[in-house]
């Protein structure tokens, strides 16, 4: 159990479990996203009230989802890193946030998209979309934070700092939106229920949403791994990576992972 | 299928034009998430492999920081 | 060796005594939300049934941006004295300084603006039934604003160009206070009972006055380790 966290610590180990971790994930995840695509664009039937449009729903909340538990996954990778000083979990938190607020960023553009059809306006200030608007705020805070400190080190730990804060925050954020919404409530059409939708519209969002988190972790491991390198250039493991690497063009090989 | 052309599944009546942004944006931001840690590493490591190259100057330099050098001498 | 009681009775008194040697630091967030205030009905038009409907908002939305001036300097001259280093090496809990230190913070802009929030709200034609509920709101609002604030300020008293990111920072978490301190208002404006909204600005304050003492030490020890 312990040598499998010494071994979680260790960037060389890191390194090169990712790229098998990889070799695998990264063709499913195409496979999956294409997959759940297709699905949804011309199999799943259209909304009976909502019609087309409603197929931006299997791009949107997926996105909305996975970047509000990359938040989770980034605080609590925080704290890890300043309660147990475990570097590799500072490299996750790092690399968290980049993919985290580009989700957000994703879930809010084809929510307004989305919203255009359904309201008749590109943005309404909807609970769940002011409460996104919020979490693309937090991530841009912790984005921010950690370039603007020279000192990188200490820019990882305030950083975690910061997350955590937002961490602590992000329900009562969500419930105090989600309340102000109700009271002023205004004359919108209300969306489906997702508790509501027919089995033959809820299968492809379950496969995007596996889709997201897997595109989740791909996109942070490969994050992760950049990090590493740069966090380890000098040292014996990266040498040895930049030799097989030589090796390997010039064998004329393609080593893309 | 529930389009009977390609440009039913275009039009998608009416709805194509928010849907297939919407669709096309998520695929950049797939690329770009995917993609641009791998370019990175990429950069990296081929920045790695020619630090010892870089450890040699090439004579012009050398030639040039001795003149420099001889210049400020004087 | 000093009792923490007194440790953290003489940080309060260091900093409202450093206070009333420099005035025009606690005086500006005031001036501040003045001058902000006298923009409302200068931008939207000075008719008073629009104002009064505005008037919560504004008020709250300034005392907002108030508390984030306020907030941005807070460490600041603590950080560059060497004072800030003292009080990390000194053997009392830095939690209980922390507090001590956003607790005279508080004494300095929170409860002026308290204080003054019913002459600005008359200003912006709040129906005069609303005052109580709004000075009470401010009371437990601007503490909760200093306590976040204070959180950013500990965070990036070292950078260069921390004034920008602080409010980049702090804002989002502000959202919480800024619904439901509104919302009492509002409610109190239009006959209603706000009690409720009350309570969980008071609910938000004892969790804030528990927890970002944390925040604000950690944040601390970085920015002194950094610098």
């Amino acid at each position: 159990m312990w040598t499998f966290f010494h071994k979680l610590g260790s960037p060389p180990w890191m390194y090169r479990i990712s790229g098998q971790i990889l070799a695998v994930l990264l063709p499913l995840t195409l496979l999956l996203l294409a997959g759940g695509a297709v699905w949804a664009l011309f199999y799943a039937p259209a909304d009976f009230r909502q019609g087309n449009s409603f197929r931006i729903l299997y791009f949107h909340v997926p996105a909305a989802v996975v970047s509000l538990a990359a938040y989770y996954v980034m605080a609590i990778a925080g704290a890890i890193s300043l309660i147990w000083r475990m570097k590799m979990a500072e490299v996750a938190m790092k690399c968290t946030a980049p993919v985290g607020a580009t989700l957000t960023f994703l879930g809010l553009v084809t929510g307004a998209l989305w919203g255009k059809p359904t309201w008749g306006t590109f943005w309404v200030w909807d609970a769940k979309l002011t409460a996104y608007l919020v979490l693309f705020f937090l991530y841009m805070g912790v984005i921010a934070l950690y370039q603007a400190y020279e000192n990188k080190e200490a820019a990882a730990k305030a950083c975690a700092v910061l997350s955590l804060v937002g961490m602590v925050n992000i329900p009562i954020i969500y419930k105090a939106v989600d309340w102000w919404y109700s009271l002023h409530q205004p004359a919108t059409i209300k969306f489906t229920e997702e508790s509501t939708m027919h089995s033959s519209m809820l299968q492809p969002l379950l496969l995007m949403f596996v889709a997201y988190y897997c595109l989740f972790a791909c996109a942070l491991l490969l994050n992760m791994r950049t990090e590493l390198l740069r966090r380890g250039r000098g040292t014996q493991w990266v040498r040895r990576i930049v030799e097989e690497g030589a090796d390997a063009g010039r064998n004329g090989g393609m080593r893309a992972v | 299928m529930q389009f009977e052309s390609l440009s039913a599944a275009l039009n998608m009546a009416g709805h194509g034009i928010y849907v297939w942004p919407a669709v096309i944006l998520t695929a950049l931001i797939v690329t770009g998430l995917l993609v641009l840690p791998l370019l990175g590493s990429r950069r990296l490591l081929a920045e790695l492999g020619q630090q010892p190259q870089v450890a040699d100057p090439p004579a012009s330099t050398s030639v040039r920081i001795e003149e420099v050098n001889n210049a400020s001498g004087t | 060796m000093p009792g923490l009681l007194e440790v953290v009775l003489a940080s309060i008194r260091r900093q409202l005594v450093l206070a009333v040697r420099r005035p025009s630091d606690t005086l500006s967030p005031l001036l501040f939300f003045l001058v902000t205030i006298a923009l409302f009905p200068l931008g939207i038009g000075p008719d008073p049934q629009q104002l009064a409907v505005f008037a919560p908002g504004i008020l709250w939305i300034v005392a907002l941006l108030a508390a984030l001036m306020a907030a941005e300097g807070m460490f600041l001259s603590d950080y560059e004295d060497g004072s800030l280093e003292q009080l990390l090496l000194a053997p009392v809990s830095l939690y209980m300084t922390a507090l001590a230190s956003v607790f005279s913070h508080w004494l300095l802009t929170g409860l002026p603006l308290t204080l003054l929030s019913p002459v600005f709200a008359t200003m912006l034609q709040l129906p005069t039934g609303a005052l109580p509920v709004l000075v009470l709101s401010m009371l437990l609002g601007t503490a909760l604003l200093s306590l976040v604030g204070s959180i950013g300020a500990a965070l990036t008293v070292s950078l260069r160009r921390g004034g920008l990111l602080i409010s980049l920072i702090i804002v989002p978490l502000y959202v919480p206070v800024l619904i439901f301190a509104t919302a009492a208002v509002q409610a109190a404006a239009e006959g209603f009972d706000a009690s409720s909204q009350l309570f969980l600005l008071g609910g938000m304050l004892a969790l804030a006055v528990a927890l970002a003492p944390f925040a604000i030490a950690a944040g601390l020890r970085i920015s002194v380790d950094a610098g």
